[in-house]
C-alpha cells in the first residue's frame, strides 16, 4: 500500500478496528484490497472508488475529485464516527508524492480538520525517495505538504528508500547468520524453529515474499505501536492525544521522526531479541530511522517519545536506560528532560518487546530542504504547471514554497539559538539563575 | 478517567481481595470514569472536564458520605504531572472546598521523576500546586524518585514495579496516619474515634499558617520484610537518625552526620529550618519509654525558624502508638512543615520558566483556555511561596 501506485488513505477508529478506507483506482481496490489476504480487515462497504486515479496530478485529486466525492466521504466518515463512544483520532495513511494520495488524501484532512476541529489527525506519510519515477511529484509534495503544515496535527514522514535500505541491511544479516546456522545444525532440520502465525510473517513457508510487503510491514508495526494503548493496558498508558500534547512544542513543528527497534523481528521472528538495553541504543541509530540520512543523534531534539511494549519490562528499566539516553542527546535547552515514555504491557505478537521511538528533531528540516530543492529545480523552468493551472492559480505554488521555507527556518533558528548559548547557560546552575528567574509577562 | 484504568483497579483490587490477601475492596458504586484521558493536558482535565463530571463525582462522594457517622477529612490522592488526576483533580479539591468548607482536606501528590515521565510535567506540577496551596489545607508531596531510592537502596529490589513502589507510599503514609490512640494501651479506644482524627491533629499542629502548607514526610525503619527481624535499633539511635534526616533532607541509607541540629554555628544553606513536627513513635513497650524522650530530640530551638516566635514547645507534637505497623517492633514517622521542597521546586519553577520564554506547548493550554494570565498567575504564587519557605 505504500508504494505510489497503489494509494490509500485510511482511517482507523479505535471503537471500530475495523478500519475504512478510500481508494480511487478501481483496478486497485478489487485486486489488492478487496480480494487480497487482508480482505477481512476492510469493510467494501466503506470503500468509494472510481474509474481511473488522479493521475499523478495534485490538483486533480485535490480540487477535481475533492468537491466532486467530499458529500460521499463525509457522509461514510460521519456513519463511522457515529458508531464510536470515544473518538480518538483520524489516521491517514498515504503519500505525497502521487496525484490520488496526496490530493485527495489532504482535501480530506483539510476537510476533517473543518467538521472535526477538536479531534486529532495523525497522518504517516510517504515521502518521495531520490530516484522517484514520478516526474511531477516534487510538486504533488510540495503541494500537500502545505496542507500537512496548516491542518494536520501530527505527521510521521517516511521514506521508501530507507524502508528499503532496512529491509536490505536486515536481509543480508540475517543470510550471514544462516549460514552460521547451517554450520552449526547441520543434522537438524533447517526450520527447526516454528514459524510464527503473524499477518507480518512474511518469511515463511518458501513463499518469495516481496521486498515491498515487508517495507510496509515496517510501517504496519510503526502504527501498531503507536495505537497500542488504545487495545491493550499497561501501566504507563499513552493516548493519541498525548503524544501531540507532548512533542509538539509548537504548532507549525508537527513532524516526528519514527524509529522501530528491534528491527529484525519485524522483518523475521525467527530472531529472538537481544536484551533491552541495546533495543533502546538502536533506536536512535542512524540506520533505523525511517528516512533516509536522517541522524537525530547529531542534531538537536526538541522532544522524544519512547513507546515500549512488552509484559516483562519494568518502569525501573526503562527510567535507567532514559537517563542512559540523556546524556547522550542532545536537547534543547529549554526541555532538558524532554522525554515522554510509555509502557504497554502486550508485546507485538512473536515478540517478547519492542520500542517505537518518536522524536521531534531539527534534522527533519534536511527533508523539507531535499524537497525544496527538487521542486525549484524544475519550477524554475515551469514544466508541467499548466496541468495544475487547470484548477488553481499558479501563485498557489509560491505560498506552498513560502510556507516550506518558515517552517524549514524555525528549526534552523532553534539550532543556531541553541548553539550560541554559553556553554553554562545551559545548565541550571546559581549564576545563570537570574536570566530564567521569572518576570511577568505586561 | 481512561475506562481501562479505572476498570484495571476495580479488578485487581476484587481479585486480591478474593485471594484473601486484602480486606477490602473498591466499591464499583462509586467509581467513574469517561471513555478518555485528558492526555497530559492540565487545561482539559481543570477547564473541559469539569462541570459535568464534578456532578457526577460530587453525588457519589455524597452518597459515600451519608452512610458515615463520623468524619475526618478528605485525604485526596493525585498525581502532579499528568491531566487527569492533577487538572480534573485539582478542579474537584476547589469544589469540594466551596462544598465541605469546614472539612479537612488533605492532598497526597505524587511528583514526577526528574528524570522526564511527562514532557509537559513541569507546567503541570505548578498549575496543580498553585492550585492545591489555594484550596487544600495540607499538600504532601511524594517523590517517585526518592521512592525509587528507596527501593533500590533500602528494599534490595533492582527492578521495582509500579505496584511495589505504590506500597512503599503507602507504607509511608500509614507510618503516620494509622490511627492511634494517644495515651491508653486500652486496644478499644484505638477503633473508637475518640482522639483520633489525625487529619484534625495534621491540620491544627502543622498547617497553620496560609502560606506555609507543603508538607514532609519522613519515617524509619525501612527495610525488607526478611529482615524485620534482625533488627536490633533501639530508640534513642532511631530518634536521633530521623531527625537528621529531616534536617538535612536525606535518606536512611548514608545519613549526613556533618550538620549538627545541636550546634546553630554550623549552620549553613543546607539546614533544613521547620515550622513544626508532628511525630508518631508506634511499637511495643512505647509507654515505657520516659516522658522527656520526644522533647530531648525535638525540643531545641536550633531546629526551628524564629520567625513567627511562639515557644518550641508548641512546634512539635508527638503520639505514642502502642501497636506495632508493619510488623517492625520500633517505628517512627514524622510529618513536618519545613524546606524541604524548597531545592525541588526551585529546579522545577526555573524548568518551567525557561520553557515559558521559549513560549513552547503554550497552544494546547490555550485551546482549552489556560491563557498567558494563568501561568502569570501560577509563577507569582510558586516563586512567593518558594521565597516565604526559604525566608524561613
Amino acid at each position: 500500500m505504500m508504494r505510489q501506485s497503489v494509494v490509500s488513505s485510511e482511517m482507523l477508529i479505535p471503537a471500530l478496528r475495523k478500519p475504512k478506507i478510500w481508494l480511487v483506482e478501481c483496478g486497485v481496490i478489487d485486486n489488492k484490497i478487496l480480494g487480497g489476504e487482508f480482505k477481512d480487515i476492510f469493510e467494501a462497504r466503506q470503500c468509494i472508488k472510481d474509474q481511473s486515479g488522479a493521475g499523478n496530478n495534485w490538483a486533480r485529486g485535490h480540487l477535481g475529485y475533492g468537491p466532486q466525492y467530499k458529500d460521499e466521504i463525509e457522509d461514510k466518515v460521519r456513519q463511522a464516527v457515529e458508531k464510536c463512544d470515544s473518538l480518538q483520532g483520524f489516521f491517514f495513511l498515504h503519500s505525497i508524492g502521487g496525484g490520488t494520495g496526496s490530493g485527495l488524501g489532504s482535501y480530506i484532512i483539510k476537510d476533517l480538520a473543518d467538521i472535526y476541529p477538536t479531534v486529532f489527525r495523525f497522518s504517516t506519510c510517504v515521502f518521495p525517495s531520490n530516484d522517484d519515477d514520478v516526474v511531477t511529484s516534487p510538486y504533488n509534495s510540495m503541494l500537500s505538504l502545505n496542507v500537512l503544515i496548516e491542518n494536520s496535527d501530527c505527521v510521521l514522514p517516511v521514506d521508501n528508500q530507507a524502508l528499503f535500505d532496512i529491509v536490505s541491511r536486515v536481509d543480508q544479516q540475517y543470510a550471514q547468520k544462516e549460514e552460521k546456522k547451517k554450520d552449526i545444525f547441520r543434522d537438524t532440520k533447517a526450520d527447526h524453529i516454528k514459524d510464527g502465525s503473524s499477518i507480518l510473517d512474511i518469511s515463511g513457508k518458501g513463499k518469495k515474499v516481496r521486498h515491498y510487503e515487508r517495507e510496509n510491514s515496517i510501517v504496519a508495526h510503526v502504527v501498531n505501536n503507536l495505537t497500542c494503548s488504545m487495545r491493550f493496558e499497561g501501566d504507563l498508558n499513552v493516548d493519541l492525544n498525548e503524544i501531540t500534547m507532548n512533542l509538539v512544542p509548537y504548532p507549525r513543528m508537527h513532524f516526528l521522526l519514527s524509529s522501530l527497534s528491534p528491527l529484525y523481528n519485524v522483518l523475521n521472528p525467527k530472531f529472538q531479541p537481544r536484551n533491552i538495553d541495546e533495543t533502546f541504543k538502536e533506536a536512535l541509530d542512524k540506520g533505523n530511522q525511517l528516512i533516509q540520512q536522517a541522524n537525530p543523534q547529531e542534531s538537536l531534539y526538541l522532544a522524544c517519545g519512547l513507546i515500549v511494549r512488552g509484559n516483562k519490562v519494568e518502569i525501573s528499566d526503562i527510567n535507567r536506560n532514559v537517563e542512559k539516553l540523556q546524556k547522550k542527546l542532545k536537547f534543547v535547552h529549554w526541555n532538558k528532560e524532554g522525554f515522554k515514555v510509555g509502557l504497554c504491557n502486550q508485546p507485538p505478537i512473536n515478540m517478547n518487546y519492542s520500542l517505537l521511538a518518536l522524536s521531534n528533531n531539527t534534522c527533519i528540516r534536511q527533508i523539507f530542504q531535499r524537497l525544496r530543492q527538487k521542486f525549484l529545480k524544475i519550477y524554475k523552468q515551469k514544466v508541467f504547471v499548466h496541468h495544475y493551472t487547470e484548477f488553481m492559480e499558479q501563485s498557489h505554488f509560491d505560498y506552498c514554497l513560502n510556507n516550506c521555507e518558515s517552517v524549514i527556518n524555525s528549526y534552523e533558528e532553534m539550532e543556531i539559538k541553541n548553539n550560541n548559548l554559553p556553554l553554562g547557560g545551559l545548565g541550571y546552575g546559581e549564576e545563570e539563575a537570574d536570566q530564567y528567574r521569572f518576570r511577568p509577562i505586561i | 478517567m481512561e475506562p481501562k484504568v479505572v476498570q484495571k483497579c476495580l479488578l485487581d483490587s476484587a481479585k486480591s481481595h478474593s485471594n484473601g490477601e486484602s480486606l477490602w475492596q473498591y466499591d464499583k458504586k462509586y467509581s467513574y470514569h469517561k471513555q478518555s484521558g485528558s492526555g497530559n493536558n492540565w487545561a482539559l482535565g481543570y477547564l473541559y472536564y469539569s462541570q459535568e463530571e464534578y456532578e457526577e463525582t460530587h453525588s457519589r462522594i455524597q452518597s459515600l458520605l451519608e452512610s458515615l457517622d463520623y468524619f475526618g477529612g478528605f485525604q485526596v490522592f493525585s498525581s502532579l504531572a499528568g491531566g487527569t488526576g492533577s487538572g480534573l483533580g485539582a478542579h474537584i479539591v476547589e469544589r469540594l472546598r466551596e462544598d465541605f468548607s469546614k472539612s479537612n482536606m488533605m492532598n497526597v501528590a505524587v511528583w514526577p521523576y526528574q528524570s522526564g515521565e511527562v514532557i509537559l510535567q513541569n507546567y503541570n506540577v505548578l498549575l496543580t500546586l498553585n492550585s492545591l496551596i489555594q484550596d487544600s489545607d495540607g499538600v504532601i508531596p511524594i517523590y517517585n524518585d526518592e521512592i525509587m531510592f528507596v527501593c533500590r537502596e533500602l528494599l534490595k529490589n533492582k527492578r521495582p514495579s509500579y505496584k511495589v513502589m505504590n506500597t512503599v507510599i503507602a507504607q509511608q503514609l500509614l507510618s503516620v496516619m494509622f490511627p492511634f490512640s494517644n495515651s491508653t494501651k486500652d486496644k478499644m479506644s484505638l477503633w473508637s474515634g475518640s482522639n483520633s482524627n489525625i487529619l484534625s491533629e495534621i491540620v491544627r499542629q502543622l498547617c497553620i499558617y496560609p502560606q506555609f502548607k507543603l508538607l514532609s514526610l519522613k519515617n524509619i525503619p525501612q527495610c525488607d520484610n526478611k529482615t524485620i527481624e534482625f533488627n536490633t535499633d533501639l530508640w534513642e539511635g532511631m530518634i536521633q537518625r530521623i531527625r537528621q534526616m529531616i534536617i538535612t533532607n536525606g535518606n536512611e541509607h548514608k545519613i549526613n552526620w556533618s550538620i549538627k541540629a545541636e550546634n546553630p554555628s554550623t549552620y549553613s544553606t543546607k539546614f533544613i529550618k521547620s515550622l513544626s513536627h508532628l511525630m508518631v513513635i508506634r511499637g511495643d513497650k512505647v509507654f515505657d519509654l520516659p516522658g522527656s524522650f520526644e522533647s530531648d530530640y525535638f525540643g531545641i530551638g536550633s531546629l526551628y525558624t524564629k520567625k513567627y516566635g511562639g515557644s518550641v514547645d508548641n512546634k512539635y507534637a508527638y503520639f505514642r502508638d502502642s501497636h506495632r505497623i508493619h510488623g517492625h517492633e520500633k517505628s517512627i514517622g514524622v510529618l513536618s512543615n519545613n524546606q524541604s521542597h524548597c531545592q525541588i521546586l526551585e529546579s522545577t519553577l526555573r524548568k518551567a520558566t525557561m520553557m515559558f520564554h521559549e513560549k513552547a506547548f503554550l497552544h494546547h493550554y490555550e485551546k482549552f483556555g489556560v491563557n498567558a494570565d494563568k501561568f502569570n498567575e501560577m509563577f507569582l504564587t510558586c516563586e512567593t511561596t518558594l521565597a516565604e519557605y526559604k525566608g524561613l
